[in-house]
């Protein structure tokens, strides 16, 4: 398929040619490229996702070809490179001045997220995946010879084009279109049964995603102003809407079912605009948008269940009509009402309605839920009938208006400030309100000719309206709890923020940039829930020109996220029917108050109920270094190096005189640690004013070090016993990603330049 | 059969190419306006080669009437090179609002400077010739990995004022800014947008959609914060956390969800897939460095998701839909 897309774009370039062959008063002038070479990659590691992300760095050729032309009336540009590789890129465009241009592009992306995988399961890549349980034999040693051996990735190829005419200015009109297209493989997996220790399996989820995008838009352009109207259609289609896999723990090697991305179809208007020329200098910019997003899914009536059956989940509906509305509106005033005062008033809007089938799952008391098909306990205690399940529609209205100036006082010296308040209306269980306001104050000094600064404080202040109370609540239901939860994407909060830049000159040739940032954001009476929220970051580079012939780069950061929390275990709970499911027991009353004293039944017993907090810290610093030397007049040398290190950690702390130690609670030491080094060293060889050679040589290293990782296993618990239908088997996704790698390369360019 | 990616773009080339022959297929019989090389480059030969098949050098003529509507007025370097240099619009002395207004002299009425005021570019007093250089001025040397692409990263440019920016997207979970697949202009409009971060789409969450269809839904069972605000879990400039996460699972998802057993749970590194120094625990007494027996699944691996998976969204019937784990 991509062979036939480049001999589409080659036979395009050819269709220019009549363009070439004008009369000599106004000939087509042509300069372009050619490159082809080779590269060869020694690559170590057994899984190679992470050194090869996003490219293509099989041995094998490297080329680019491009082109560009122009008379005096016409144009074209095309390039395209690494033809025939899974990462190949190309685009044609052209077209003649003032009247119209179009252009097609074709982009590849790979997307690998395991070289090396294995699985018990066959039939990867299609919607069904098989096996018989319990296996004959596990994984012993590592990797399992006998599971399927795959890649798991996909390959995402973008390809569009566009036609714009221009000849009727100031009035255009557009159309583009593109289609994206994935196939392969993601990651995803199921859980084995209702409970978290039933175990789960990595499963290779079928990725067959086609998104077709078309556009069409038209609209007038002056200095004075512009205005636009666009309509957007955009149909994603998904060739497998679920998965079937022999689930491992119900029984009877039955076919458990996962539901993957219904297709959607999503319909936008736009109406854009502005105006200038008006006093003050003022431009008035208004946008309004209105978009529906709809999908359809037939609802499924049974799911696998215990002993391998299939129980109702009876639904009040058979299908799923699902249908989103956004709007949104931004208007936007700028103005200089005064000398050297500039100013911006703007407000924005943005609305979801969500219009979708509302569902339910069960009909209690007549008719509850089975098995474990339920949601929660129907009614008030004592019952112990299984409740419904019932979907929630999301919707949500935000409101934001605010202003900014900005006024150079003096000569090299610019204070600006602002606020904008915001304000969110929300269908949300948790938090249906909230507004923020947000101050700004900023001070920048230009005065000396080698040195800026500029100094920036933020502020928010952020009150949100939380719907759990514990009115009418014992503390020993579980819905006690949810008043003391926080969830801190909406948490009430003040956030400080404050950042530094510097740009300095200190002498000819030598530029030096720095930018410092702290950030802090305080959740406000947070009982349970991220407490704050902890950032900082100095960034700096530099640059020299020693001499005409040598240019130096270099650049460095080190910055540090900390996120502390709270929380509250509560282990044994009533089996029902007295205390009802999920109740504290008669032995540790109160339990889900989180003021109340800690418990535990016995010194290291998980019948307890205890408050306790975490602290996740990430450290990343990097550093690079780069240069270029023109060393002869034919001969360029470049190199660079560069290093990433990050350091993540995880630290616990709970109530005294709680006591743990089956297993006893251990800082993470490793969470998402991982270093990269990255070398390169090529040279430019300049023949002669058409062709030239480029060899170079790159090292790459990875290694990545986490908890959830090291010491990796395909089956947990290892070693693991084939009759425990609570074995959880995995793939190896971003486990063994260690690595490094060796590249050579070489390459010949011709160049051709137009004629004068 | 083609595939329909295929056909579509041969059928843009064709119409491409099939318009471009439109000129040597029906000229007019009047000869066209010739090329004229601008008396500029008879000193600045450099300097007009780099403009000179772009549409800045189509406009051009004898006189390089071009050229001094960007640089000034040059009637009285052209009777003295070596004196009375032209005004020059962007060098010092010269206010950001001077600089752009160069540019903006021509380029005013391009809809895609629509919002260029409202911007915080034009705010902040950065200019045209901040970012563009029309007459190619050799970027610092690259540092970065191997890359398989031959042109130049857009990304460079960008990195210059955003240095934070820079250290994220070479974070090793990352959107292909680094490899030059996504350009940071595929997301943000850095001419001037009414939406916040200068996003081309009115929400994050519709920029994210625009590439992330498969995100859209709508879903029966729907994760508010992920409705709301992608960015509630992902950073989309780069993250040491898999997937652009911000933090770690299981610790993000607990920084929202607690309650009795495992959502309450302590996920401490005793649950990992090795006995460690100091786990006391019955499965990793006098086991250091072997297996461990009680691994946690909800810790391992990719920890709640491992069962979750759907936490963007289900189908699925029931309370598998519901918790999302189907």
């Amino acid at each position: 398929m991509c062979r036939k897309t480049v001999y589409c774009l080659i036979a395009g370039l050819f269709a220019a040619a009549p363009v070439v062959a004008q009369d000599a008063a106004d000939p087509m002038r042509v300069e372009g490229t050619a490159t082809l070479g080779g590269i060869y990659n020694n690559t170590s590691a057994f899984d190679r996702a992470q050194l090869d992300l996003y490219q293509d760095l099989r041995n094998g050729a490297l080329s680019s070809v491009g082109a560009q032309g122009r008379n005096s009336t016409t144009w074209f540009q095309g390039y395209g490179e690494n033809f025939g590789r899974s990462d190949q890129y190309m685009f044609l465009r052209g077209g003649i001045y003032d009247v119209f241009k179009a252009g097609a592009y074709l982009n590849d992306i790979p997307h690998n997220f395991s070289t090396n995988a294995y699985s018990p399961f066959v039939g990867i890549g299609s919607n069904t995946l098989t096996a018989t349980f319990p296996l004959g034999a596990l994984p012993s040693p590592q990797p399992p010879g006998n599971w399927s051996n795959f890649t798991l990735g996909y390959d995402r190829r973008d390809a569009g084009g566009y036609a714009e005419w221009q000849k009727n200015s100031p009035w255009y009109f557009r159309v583009d279109g593109n289609q994206v297209s994935f196939s392969g493989t993601k990651v995803g997996s199921g859980a084995n049964g209702s409970s978290p220790g039933n175990g789960f399996s990595d499963l290779a989820f079928p990725t067959q995603y086609t998104t077709s995008n078309w556009g069409v838009e038209g609209g007038y352009q002056t200095s004075k102003a512009t205005f636009a109207v666009r309509w957007d259609y955009s149909q994603f289609d998904n060739d497998n809407q679920t998965l079937k896999w022999t689930n491992p723990f119900f029984g009877g090697n039955q076919l458990d079912t996962t539901y993957l991305p219904p297709n959607n179809t999503f319909n936008k208007f736009t109406l854009s605009g502005n105006y200038r020329d008006l006093p003050w200098r003022s431009v008035i910019s208004a946008r309004y948008t209105w978009s529906k997003t709809t999908s359809d899914v037939g609802l499924g009536l049974t799911a696998l269940d215990s002993g391998g059956i299939y129980n109702p989940t009876s639904p009040n509906t058979g299908s799923f009509n699902g249908e989103h509305v956004n709007q949104s509106l931004a208007l936007a005033w700028t103005a200089v009402p005064a000398k050297n005062v500039d100013t911006r008033v703007f407000y924005y809007w943005t609305k979801l309605e969500n219009n979708s089938t509302q569902v339910r799952f069960g009909n209690a008391p007549n008719n509850p839920p089975v098995g474990s098909m339920g949601c929660g306990n129907f009614g008030n205690p004592p019952t112990t009938i299984q409740g419904n399940c019932e979907n929630e529609l999301f919707n949500y209205k935000k409101d934001n208006v605010g202003f900014d100036v900005w006024w150079k006082f003096m000569a090299g010296n610019r204070l600006g400030f602002g606020w904008d308040y915001n304000d969110l209306d929300q269908t949300r269980v948790d938090y249906d309100k909230a507004h923020w306001n947000r101050l700004w104050a900023e001070y920048k000094n230009t005065m000396l000719d080698t040195l800026s600064a500029r100094l920036k404080y933020q502020y928010i202040n952020r009150d949100a309206t939380r719907n759990f109370t514990t009115n009418g609540l014992s503390p020993n239901d579980p819905n006690y709890l949810l008043a003391y939860t926080s969830a801190f994407d909406m948490q009430s909060n003040t956030t400080n923020l404050l950042k530094l830049y510097l740009d300095w000159t200190p002498m000819p040739a030598v530029g030096v940039s720095f930018e410092g940032t702290w950030g802090k954001v305080d959740y406000d009476d947070v009982t349970l829930g991220r407490t704050s929220s902890d950032r900082q970051g100095y960034f700096l580079s530099g640059n020299w020109t020693p001499g005409e012939t040598i240019k130096l780069n270099a650049w460095g950061s080190w910055e540090q996220a900390k996120y502390p929390s709270n929380h509250r275990y509560i282990g044994t709970v009533a089996g029902g029917p007295d205390p009802p499911p999920g109740f504290c027991t008669a032995a540790n009353p109160n339990c889900y108050n989180p003021f109340a004293p800690p418990y535990q039944q016995s010194p290291g017993s998980t019948t307890a109920s205890y408050n306790w907090n975490s602290a996740t810290k990430d450290q990343t610093w990097m550093i690079g270094v780069g240069g270029d030397w023109q060393a002869m007049e034919k001969l360029k040398l470049s190199a660079s190096y560069l290093y990433i290190n990050n350091k993540g950690n995880a630290t616990f702390g709970f109530q005294n005189p709680i006591v743990l130690n089956n297993p006893p609670v251990l800082p993470i030491d490793d969470f998402d640690s991982s270093t990269q080094q990255y070398f390169n060293l090529k040279g430019s060889w300049a023949y002669d004013k058409n062709w030239s050679f480029t060899g170079g040589y790159s090292y790459g290293k990875f290694s990545h070090s986490d908890i959830a990782t090291n010491g990796y296993q395909y089956v947990a618990p290892y070693p693991g016993v084939a009759s425990n239908a609570s074995l959880s088997y995995l793939n190896g996704n971003d486990a063994f990603t260690n690595g490094s790698q060796n590249i050579f390369y070489l390459l010949v360019t011709y160049k051709f330049d137009a004629p004068r | 059969m083609l595939p329909k990616s295929t056909l579509a773009v041969a059928g843009i080339v064709a119409l491409v190419g099939a318009w471009l022959a439109f000129p040597a297929t029906a000229q007019s019989p009047e000869a066209k306006k010739p090329d004229t090389t601008p008396i500029c480059a008879n000193c600045h030969e450099e300097k007009w080669r780099a403009i000179d098949l772009t549409p800045h050098g189509a406009k051009n003529d004898a006189s390089g009437s071009m050229c001094q509507a960007c640089h000034g007025d040059a009637s009285e370097h052209l009777k003295d090179p070596t004196k009375a240099k032209p005004a020059n619009p962007f060098g010092k002395g010269h206010t950001a609002d001077e600089r752009t207004g160069v540019c903006l002299t021509c380029h005013s009425g391009n809809r895609n400077l629509a919002f260029w005021t409202s911007g915080k570019h034009q705010l902040n007093e950065v200019t045209c010739s901040n970012c563009h250089s029309i007459h190619g001025k050799a970027l610092a040397p690259s540092i970065n990995k191997f890359v398989t692409t031959f042109l130049p990263n857009q990304a460079e440019i960008c990195w210059q004022c955003h240095q934070p920016i820079r250290a994220a997207n070479f974070k090793p979970s990352h959107h292909p800014i680094i490899e030059g697949k996504v350009r940071c202009t595929d997301c943000h409009n850095p001419h001037g947008a009414i939406t916040p971060a200068m996003l081309k789409q009115p929400t994050i969450n519709d920029q994210c959609y625009s590439c992330h269809a498969d995100k859209r839904g709508p879903y029966v069972w729907s994760h508010p914060p992920v409705e709301e605000n992608c960015a509630t879990c992902h950073n989309p400039h780069g993250s040491v956390h898999a997937k652009l996460l911000n933090e770690s699972a299981p610790n993000l998802c607990q920084d929202c969800h607690d309650g009795s057993r495992h959502p309450g749970t302590i996920y401490g590194a005793a649950g990992g897939w090795v006995c460690l120094p100091g786990d006391t625990s019955s499965a990793c007494t006098n086991k250091t460095g072997q297996p461990n027996a009680n691994v946690n699944t909800r810790l391992i691996a990719r920890a709640c998701l491992n069962c979750h998976n759907a936490v963007h969204g289900s189908n699925a019937p029931a309370a598998r839909g519901k918790f999302f784990t189907r």
